[in-house]
């Protein structure tokens, strides 16, 4: 791990460094207001930018792993199947401007996720491409709980450079990585000594509410428990929480056939959905939402700490905002503990 | 109100006429939610107010809760008009349902049981005329468009669309357990989220929907990215009860325009 060096920079710089990063041709994506949300979006103008909000609708995942993409198109000829892979140069470099800690430390699992047999040429260019600089979180609700689940508010994981708001007078810069660095010495004079600001004063306080070992013990527990059932009898079956999830990352292989020429695409998928695990054969072994809900909790807090050493949830809170019939997360989580 | 509410339901839980009430709870912040009530202890945690607006009619047609047999729903205006719409497509049998509702005077409610009694009693509470609201203030702007103009809008909202299907999954109406949007051979709609395959998603749900949707607007209140849908929906009924000249009472009791054959229709390429 490189050390983290600290630096100050005033809020006239921080713009300034935006623009910068604008010249230096990058497409930079932040948080802005649209359809009454707050989403992350292609930002031109400083000014356009959210900073009070709590977490946008959606994660920025898709930036790194979109909704569809392209994996290779081929082309039947007289001579045999033409194959045209899908070229990582076209991937442009991107800035993603304002994330939260919880969703950069998503990023980190992503990679893990990516990486964990086969090396996804794809998504690991994009990563390699994109510089992430984090906002440190100075407010929290009640459906955050970073904190329970290997996270804070000021968290650094994932981030190349995490910027932390100190007060009117400017901002504490932590370059987290050896891109995080190259950003600040491209432009160095923006930035001053940290005069020991202390970032703990200006993090939002989320409280601890269990421990990612004590949870993975719990539910280890509880797999043939009627709580599965009890907690998703509401549960409408859609995937809105898997595909606004900063790590959900399960996907389908379409083949998409005009003719003889064709596309192969890889676009999310949800384990809400009956039909994830449906076989040719009609078979279902995730039969109905009860078998569902518990996959989806199991996999972040169980599977994914055993398969690839990551908690698959940083406490966004997003699941449980978006949930049309309000299956919060945290509560459920809760009562599994108590149960 | 809500007194009343836990009487009747606690009342038809403790004679073992229902196995449950679907009703609603107190949610996150100060939202409710959907909640299942099996035993008379669990109406303590019963809510029922001008909060409570999931059509929890979404929740009769599932399999897991049509085996539990009896049961009771608490009702608000969309989930009775959606219940009278699954009625009429036999998706429901009168006799294992008890419906509780709020009255006209204050604190009451009703109870509800048969076809004809909720039938007459949504006739009765429909409100001949509404206020506009801001669904109507985006319906006039939509019409104003040029063709192209609202061909442009849908596909700016549906690009947004990410495919969850919330918006199904929430609807009463959309009860079919296999869609068509999941059929693979052949492969009717392009899953990936690009606006082609979305375009096809969301005109397909709304010709299907037409002639059957409430306008309930449980789908763009379930839409993760607030697409604009009951702007759709509005619409479709709306349309419908016009151009086939239907009031209310019938567009609710049947009526599927198209689903259903006369053979004296006006228009001579169906006959």
């Amino acid at each position: 791990m490189p050390t983290v060096e600290t630096y100050k920079i005033s809020p006239v710089s921080l713009e300034k460094l935006f623009y910068q990063l604008l010249k230096e041709d990058r497409k930079i994506y932040a948080p802005v207001r649209r359809n009454d949300q707050v989403v992350f979006d292609l930002v031109t103008r400083y000014e356009e930018i959210c900073t009070d909000f709590i977490q946008t609708a959606a994660s920025p995942k898709n930036l790194i792993f979109p909704r569809y993409e392209n994996l290779f198109s081929y082309k039947k000829g007289k001579d045999g199947v033409e194959i045209q892979q899908f070229n990582p140069d076209s991937i442009p470099e991107i800035v993603i401007w304002g994330l939260r800690p919880c969703d950069a430390a998503g990023f980190k699992v992503l990679k893990s996720l990516f990486n964990w047999d086969y090396k996804d040429e794809i998504f690991n260019t994009r990563l390699n491409k994109t510089t992430i600089i984090g906002f440190s979180c100075n407010q929290c609700d009640e459906y955050c709980f970073c904190t329970s689940v290997g996270g804070n508010p000021g968290n650094t994981t994932g981030s190349d450079l995490l910027i932390t708001k100190a007060g009117e007078a400017g901002y504490l810069v932590e370059a987290v990585t050896e891109k995080g660095k190259g950003v600040i010495e491209r432009s160095d004079s923006l930035f001053e000594s940290s005069d020991n600001i202390r970032k703990e004063e200006f993090l939002a306080d989320v409280p601890v509410m269990f421990t990612p070992d004590l949870l993975k013990e719990k539910l280890e527990k509880v797999f043939e428990s009627e709580i599965w059932q009890q907690q998703s009898i509401r549960c409408l079956g859609c995937g809105a929480c898997t595909y606004i999830c900063p790590i959900c990352a399960c996907f389908d292989i379409q083949d998409e056939a005009h003719g003889k020429k064709g596309t192969r695409i890889r676009c999310w998928d949800s384990c809400g959905f009956s039909l994830f695990t449906q076989h040719a054969s009609g078979h279902n072994p995730r039969m109905n939402q009860a078998q569902r809900w518990r996959q989806r909790v199991m996999h972040k807090y169980v599977y994914m700490p055993e398969r690839i050493h990551e908690i698959g949830c940083t406490g966004c809170g997003r699941c449980s905002r978006a949930c049309p019939v309000d299956m919060n997360i945290l509560d459920h989580l809760k009562s599994i503990l108590k149960s | 109100m809500i007194k009343a509410m836990k009487n009747k339901s606690l009342e038809l839980l403790t004679s073992q006429e229902v196995r449950v009430v679907i009703g609603y709870e107190k949610g996150t912040k100060c939202s409710t939610r959907p909640s299942f009530f099996f035993l008379p202890e669990d109406i303590e945690r019963m809510v029922f107010d001008e909060e409570c607006k999931n059509n929890l009619a979404v929740y009769l047609t599932k399999e897991n809760i049509k085996n539990y047999g009896r049961l009771a729903i608490i009702a608000n205006d969309k989930t009775l008009q959606s219940i009278v719409k699954l009625i009429s497509e036999n998706q429901i049998r009168e006799d294992n349902l008890f419906v509780l509702t709020p009255g006209s005077e204050d604190g009451q409610v009703i109870v509800l049981n048969s076809i004809e009694e909720i039938k007459s009693f949504v006739n009765k509470s429909i409100p001949s005329q509404k206020e506009p609201d801001s669904v109507d203030e985006l319906v006039a702007r939509i019409r104003k468009m040029s063709r192209e103009e609202r061909w442009k809008y849908w596909q700016d909202e549906f690009a947004r669309c990410i495919r969850c299907y919330a918006c199904r999954a929430a609807c009463p109406l959309c009860y079919c357990t296999r869609c068509t949007v999941e059929s693979s051979q052949p492969q009717w709609v392009p899953v990936a989220s690009h606006v082609l395959g979305n375009m096809e998603w969301h005109i397909i749900r709304a010709m299907h929907m037409s002639g059957r949707c409430t306008d309930c607007g449980a789908c763009a209140e379930a839409c993760p990215v607030n697409i604009n849908l009951q702007a759709l929906t509005r619409v479709v009924r709306e349309s419908i009860q016009d151009e086939f000249n239907l009031t209310t009472e019938e567009y609710l009791e049947g009526n599927n325009v198209l689903s259903s054959f006369k053979p004296n229709d006006n228009e001579t390429f169906i006959r």
